[in-house]
């Protein structure tokens, strides 16, 4: 009588689950692994999309907690946007599995894996488990933090939402030329600061900011990281702190996962300014978008350095 | 067109080989072997999972003393067979046996979220029954789920399970399982009055076991995820015997409940967490059976079976924190009725901290103390070192 009660219930389950998963929505829906992702393909897809970012823009990319709302919006969706290079394996592929979409399977138009087309720095081609805990064989994933980034995520984007919805290619098209648009005025006030952040020197938590720092020509002289992903011991701070000396560094950058205890030891052993930046939209409060966390990480280390910005 | 389309399954599957699947509070950490940090294109996968272990034991008016052991030693192999499906193998040794611990495949094809399990795998039930000792958070299985359930419940047969969501931020899912043979206790070493489940080969359909879990998600707060679930083991009608003293009992029948609730929530970062959990198990039915053997030599004919059918019920907590990527510490409650007349009850208490060295490599502490109205009271001193050499793959569910 019982295992009859328990089938019954299961049945009615199961009848009554179709009619709550298949409810249609009349956008597309995208979902993106973070903001910086989402952000932009809300510019490019309008109102034609509904965008969810899963990471909110201060975690660490390897150690997101995804949540039963990720699931179903995954089992939604029509875009799946990921940065790729490695970026996000600790959680994407088991979530995909989960939610069991396959118009967001490896291999359809839905998809988009951003980083195909990036040349991508820092590849190390063979590497080993001696070689550190977070590594990218594939070349450095982030890329969000490259002020020639945008760009390259908004191309992919337009042709992602081209592919699964060609009906509205015109109105894909015109937005991402307005965007371009705004990247390029953008792009003109970084420049500016960028030349005059030339020659400074930084030590950074993790390799996170090397896109960012190159583009400014700032030479990232160690990392509190010992090797990726291992945390900061307290014999390779001191050893730090004393090529930071050497060579007159009077910055740490961290992100806010890495604003740690051993960072601001760091900070203060060598009398350098430990400066949080975000490392994705949402990291910080101005860091409302894209642009807008790129003014802001432009900003943050002009102040840094002490370097003047004439409004132009 | 076709050939595309193959091209581009076959990439899906090796690029999500040993990937554990979705995981919610309270389940063991399952970014675990080589599943995280480097791109997983292993088709398929392999790996050994080496846990031992060091304690200091005290046995009130018993014995105390150090060992090492060699717990397990898991080779594990999976791979995607096609887009569609996957399967599993676990084979698991200690100094004393090596045995086929789970060997499953599992089909994903259908047009929702339905699944189908079949082979060997552990049960559904819970949330601490589907993994293996040295996954789960703390040294042991809470005693209340090795008493009721089995130290390690795996059965053979056929796993249905499906999810649906509710709104945008809840999902349900829910399994029913019916197994052919499922191991339901764990043995104690050289006791000549052991009373053991009997398979009898064809049997008819309430000979078998079945399993079923319904369990909802849901997003709580700006971090938090709450978990409810419900779970039942049936055992419609089952035959116990006692070898040594040629005693046998049919058409016995045995039910356990399960009711749990979890909550996990933590900070922006993703690094300092809390889980909460716990589960409460009612046993009903038949729920012991023991010899009764009134001259203590067994085997010479004057024993008989003892069956207790009285209600017992139990349940185990744990709550642990996560302060770094790597540290985390907890304490596990767990306590449970016998039972035999009186329903004696014993109750345990764990402290553990665990240090993940990497991701593949794991240092467990713990204290843990059982007060026992059966046996005697016991403290234990334990280290636990756990490595996982190349891939890990089960079916875990959430």
């Amino acid at each position: 009588m019982r295992i009859h009660m328990l089938t019954n219930a299961l049945i009615a389950l199961a009848a009554f689950a179709p009619l709550v998963r298949d409810a249609s929505v009349d956008r597309i829906m995208v979902v993106a692994t973070i903001p910086d992702l989402a952000d932009i393909a809300r510019e490019v897809g309008g109102d034609k999309v509904e965008v969810k970012s899963i990471a909110k823009g201060r975690e660490n990319l390897h150690s997101v907690r995804t949540r039963p709302s990720d699931l179903v919006a995954l089992s939604r969706a029509e875009v799946f946007l990921e940065m790729g290079l490695s970026m996000e394996h600790a959680w994407v592929p088991r979530l995909l599995l989960a939610a069991r979409n396959k118009r967001i399977e490896l291999g359809k138009p839905g998809f988009v894996n951003v980083s195909e087309g990036w040349n991508p720095i820092l590849m190390q081609g063979q590497q080993s488990r001696r070689d550190g805990a977070d590594l990218h064989p594939r070349g450095n994933p982030h890329y969000n933090l490259d002020p020639a980034g945008g760009r390259h995520m908004a191309d992919r984007i337009l042709e992602a939402l081209v592919a699964v919805d060609p009906s509205s290619e015109a109105y894909y098209e015109a937005r991402h030329a307005a965007y371009v648009e705004r990247l390029d005025a953008a792009e003109a006030r970084w420049k500016n600061i960028e030349e005059k952040l030339a020659g400074n020197k930084v030590v950074t938590y993790h390799r996170d900011f090397t896109y960012l720092n190159q583009a400014c020509g700032i030479e990232e002289v160690a990392t509190l990281e010992p090797k990726p992903g291992v945390p900061p011991t307290a014999r390779h701070i001191a050893s730090v702190v004393k090529t930071m000396r050497e060579q007159d560094v009077r910055v740490i950058i961290t992100a806010a996962w890495s604003n740690s205890r051993q960072a601001r030891k760091a900070a203060k052993d060598s009398g350098a300014l430990l400066l949080e930046l975000p490392a994705m939209v949402g990291g910080t409060k101005e860091s409302t978008s894209w642009i807008a966390m790129m003014d802001h990480l432009h900003d943050s280390l002009a102040a840094a350095f002490g370097v003047r910005i004439e409004n132009e | 067109m076709y050939r595309t389309l193959i091209v581009a399954c076959a990439l899906a599957a090796s690029a999500r080989a040993q990937d554990p699947a979705f995981s919610s509070p309270g389940m063991p950490r399952t970014n675990y072997g080589q599943a995280d940090r480097f791109s997983n294109d292993f088709n398929p996968g392999f790996g050994l999972v080496l846990d031992l272990d060091a304690s200091y034991r005290d046995v009130e008016d018993v014995e105390s003393g150090t060992d090492i052991n060699l717990r397990s030693l898991e080779l594990n192999a999976n791979a995607w067979v096609n887009p569609d499906i996957w399967g599993y193998a676990t084979i698991g040794a200690n100094a004393d046996e090596v045995t086929l611990e789970d060997a499953a495949v599992q089909y994903i094809g259908f047009p929702d979220h339905s699944a189908l399990l079949t082979g060997r795998f552990l049960i559904d039930f819970g949330k601490q029954m589907q993994f293996h000792l040295h996954e789960l958070a703390y040294f042991d299985r809470p005693s209340v789920l090795a008493e009721y359930l089995g130290e390690e419940a795996i059965g053979t047969g056929i796993q249905y399970d499906n999810w649906f969501a509710v709104g945008d931020s809840s999902a349900i899912r829910f399994s029913a399982a019916a197994l052919a043979d499922l191991e339901t206790a764990h043995h104690e070493e050289e006791d000549p009055n052991e009373v053991e489940r009997i398979d009898p080969g064809a049997k008819e359909l309430d000979e078998f076991a079945y399993t079923a879990r319904v369990a909802g998600l849901s997003d709580m707060g700006k971090t938090g995820v709450f978990q409810w679930g419900l779970s039942g083991r049936l055992l419609p009608s089952f035959t116990v015997a006692s070898e040594t003293n040629e005693l046998a009992l049919e058409d016995l029948r045995n039910y356990v409940w399960g009711a749990d609730l979890s909550f996990g929530w933590g900070d922006d970062t993703g690094f300092r967490n809390w889980t909460i959990s716990a589960e409460y198990l009612l046993n009903t039915g038949d729920t012991g059976v023991e010899v009764d053997d009134p001259d203590g030599t067994p085997g010479n004919g004057d024993e008989s079976l003892e069956v207790f059918d009285e209600d017992v019920n139990g349940a185990y907590t744990w709550l642990e924190r996560q302060w770094t990527r790597y540290d985390m510490a907890g304490f596990l409650y767990s306590g449970f009725e016998h039972p035999e007349p009186g329903t004696p009850f014993d109750s345990e208490y764990a402290l553990y901290y665990t240090r993940f060295l990497t991701e593949l490599s794991r240092l467990r502490f713990q204290v843990s103390y059982y007060d026992r109205e059966v046996d005697s009271d016991e403290i234990a001193f334990i280290i636990q070192f756990t490595n996982v050499l190349g891939t890990h793959g089960h079916a875990f569910n959430w």
